[in-house]
């Protein structure tokens, strides 16, 4: 192996330190007996303890927040205050697997298939939080956005390095006047009469979405319906493009789970091998009856970031949440810059993280989101997670209690 | 392509066998308790790891298809639990001085040879100071010699974001084995060898 480019590094020093350290490694005690007493634990809990834990608070706490904030009251047009039930639980639970089935036919007639298994090995971590919103907060185009956040957007794409625009999908109502402001994050915040959220568990379902993409990629998607994969019930989509693809194409796959109030999402790119394949059978299954709801899907293609945005159009954020398309970009304490675009709500999840900007790609003159410098956030470095309540979001860009109107 | 036993281990398992996972442990222990350590950086948090990970492979097998490679799927339970592990631990990196202590002592080494070990523990410990999903990437890349494709299964990630990270991962390297005081004749021997070895390959 050579050297990468100009870098002074060798791989085959990394090679050679990993292999003399790792090598040497073995385990000083039996590990079996340990392996084995999980295993008698987990068949008798069926769960682990803190998943046991979390599943029993979140119910002490689902019924608290129904006698304390009659969810009936969502279903008239009265505003309730719930300020004083900020923060009303949190916890972790845990989801297992997700699985898609891609089949389809290329160009030249070949079949492809591919079963995509997605561990979620991964705690999600949930938290609900009902926090009154400044004065002002929520217009959104006509409406008012409800005081009461229980939730959770899930309409946040991130691609590293491109520019990915948030669509709201084909079900995307703004404001509605007998439910105002449940038409920002419409696939998430279904309306109450749906089952969502007061009924979350066990249903899956959900449309796919596309938006308008660059040419040749794939643009078109078909629910199918309903079906069954391996016994379990799955949600066929098909996805195709409309015109022959010009360059990689680039399936983005997003499945967003409403888990309890909180949405966390599956991602998966599976562009690499489709670049002939005109069309793609997609299955969405659930596992058991734990995973909660496969809500939406959708397909994406971003186009590159422009090597100028960067150093214009800032957003001042509150005037603009309205707006769905923002970029962030985000600088470690090491100077290293990493883009970001997502809707509000978006969080960053790092503990690295020295500055975060966001700007709004329609704004034309300069002007600086709030909040710099950042926190620290604990995380991982530099990823972006999918945060649903604006209370996160007021963290994230710091917001002043006093917003203007 | 899955060895024979070890698809029977698999198949095993997922009719709630624990004799296959048993099967499995042997076949993989070793690998993946030093994947683990790689990532982890302290043998006994990577035991720790090891037996999550065999539990958590045992509890998921179910929904693991046999006719696909158990290589990704697995690597990505102990690539995901190891990281959950650090961030539960908040574990810092440690220093040369502790890492060494935590390996078996080396003999007295000729010169050179200690000159070139001395280049390997930078090195380590420059790798040890990644970032855990850095870390991640460069022991599977490095140590495993998996694909990129692999590695994007491993990881759950993109093949892009694999490129990106492990670029990311090399760039670091450079700079914190430039600050470790590593002689330039050091690297510059371990270069021309390297190229040298290239050259002679077909």
């Amino acid at each position: 192996m050579q050297n990468r480019g100009d870098s002074l590094i060798d791989e085959r020093l990394i090679q050679d330190a990993l292999t003399e350290h790792i090598d040497r490694v073995d385990a000083e005690r039996d590990l079996w007996p340990g392996i084995r007493d999980g295993l008698n634990q987990r068949r008798r809990t069926g769960f682990p303890v803190y998943a046991r834990v979390a599943a029993v608070t979140v119910a002490v706490a689902v019924l608290a927040l129904l006698v304390v904030v009659r969810p009936w009251s969502l279903f008239d047009d009265s505003i309730t205050p719930f300020a004083a039930v900020a923060h009303a639980y949190e916890g972790l639970f845990e989801l297992e697997t997700v699985r898609y089935r891609i089949d389809g036919t290329n160009s030249s007639g070949q079949e492809f298939e591919e079963l995509h298994q997605v561990d979620m090995v991964n705690r999600i971590e949930y938290s609900v939080s009902r926090t009154e919103l400044p004065s002002g907060f929520g217009t959104v185009a006509g409406g008012t956005l409800r005081q009461e956040f229980l939730k959770i957007t899930g309409k946040l794409y991130v691609r590293h390095g491109a520019t990915v625009v948030p669509d709201f999908g084909p079900n995307a109502q703004v404001s509605e006047s007998s439910d105002p402001g449940w038409g920002l994050f419409p696939d998430a915040m279904r309306h109450p009469k749906e089952g969502y959220p007061w009924a979350p568990f066990g249903k899956f379902g959900g449309l796919p979405w596309s938006r308008e993409s660059a040419e040749g990629s794939f643009d078109k998607v078909e629910l199918v319906g309903d079906t069954e994969v391996d016994g379990q019930p799955a949600v066929h989509y098909r996805v195709s493009r409309s015109s022959a693809p010009k360059d990689e194409s680039d399936l983005h796959i997003v499945v967003n789970y409403e888990f309890g109030k909180r949405v966390e999402n599956v991602h998966r790119g599976v562009g690499d091998y489709l670049r002939s394949i005109d069309t793609v059978d997609i299955w969405v299954t659930p596992e058991g009856d734990r995973l909660i709801k496969a809500d939406w899907m959708h397909i994406e293609r971003g186009p590159p970031l422009p090597a100028d945005y960067k150093e214009r159009d800032w957003c001042e954020g509150l005037g603009e949440f309205n707006k769905p398309e923002y970029t962030f970009r985000v600088t470690d304490s090491q100077g290293n810059r990493s883009y970001y675009t997502g809707a509000p709500g978006m969080s960053l999840d790092t503990h690295d993280l020295a500055e975060a900007i966001c700007w709004n790609r329609d704004e034309t003159e300069g002007r600086r989101v709030w909040g710099r410098n950042l926190p620290e956030h604990t995380g991982e470095n530099f990823w972006v997670r999918w945060v649903y309540t604006f209370t996160d979001f007021n963290e994230l860009l710091n917001l002043p209690e006093d917003l203007p109107e | 392509m899955t060895a024979p036993r070890e698809r029977e281990a698999i198949l095993r398992c997922q009719d709630g066998d624990v004799a296959g996972l048993e099967v499995l442990f042997e076949l993989h222990r070793a690998s993946v308790l030093r994947t683990a350590y790689g990532i982890v950086g302290r043998r006994q948090l990577a035991e720790d790891v090891t037996q999550q990970v065999f539990v958590e492979l045992f509890t998921a097998m179910r929904r693991f298809d046999p006719e696909r490679p158990l290589a990704p799927w697995l690597y990505r339970i102990v690539v995901n639990i190891s990281l959950k592990e650090l961030r539960r631990r908040h574990h810092r990196t440690l220093p040369l001085d502790e890492v060494a202590a935590d390996l078996p002592s080396l003999d007295p080494l000729p010169d050179l040879i200690a000159e070139e070990s001395e280049v390997k523990r930078s090195m380590w410990t420059a790798i040890q100071s990644l970032s855990p999903k850095h870390r991640a990437a460069v022991v599977l890349r490095y140590y495993h010699g998996f694909s990129e494709a692999e590695m994007a299964v491993a990881l759950g990630c993109r093949r892009g974001t694999v490129k990106s990270r492990l670029h990311s991962a090399l760039r670091q390297l450079e700079v914190l084995l430039r600050e470790s005081g590593i002689p330039e004749r050091v690297l510059e021997r371990e270069r021309d060898a390297a190229v040298t070895c290239d050259a002679v390959q077909p």
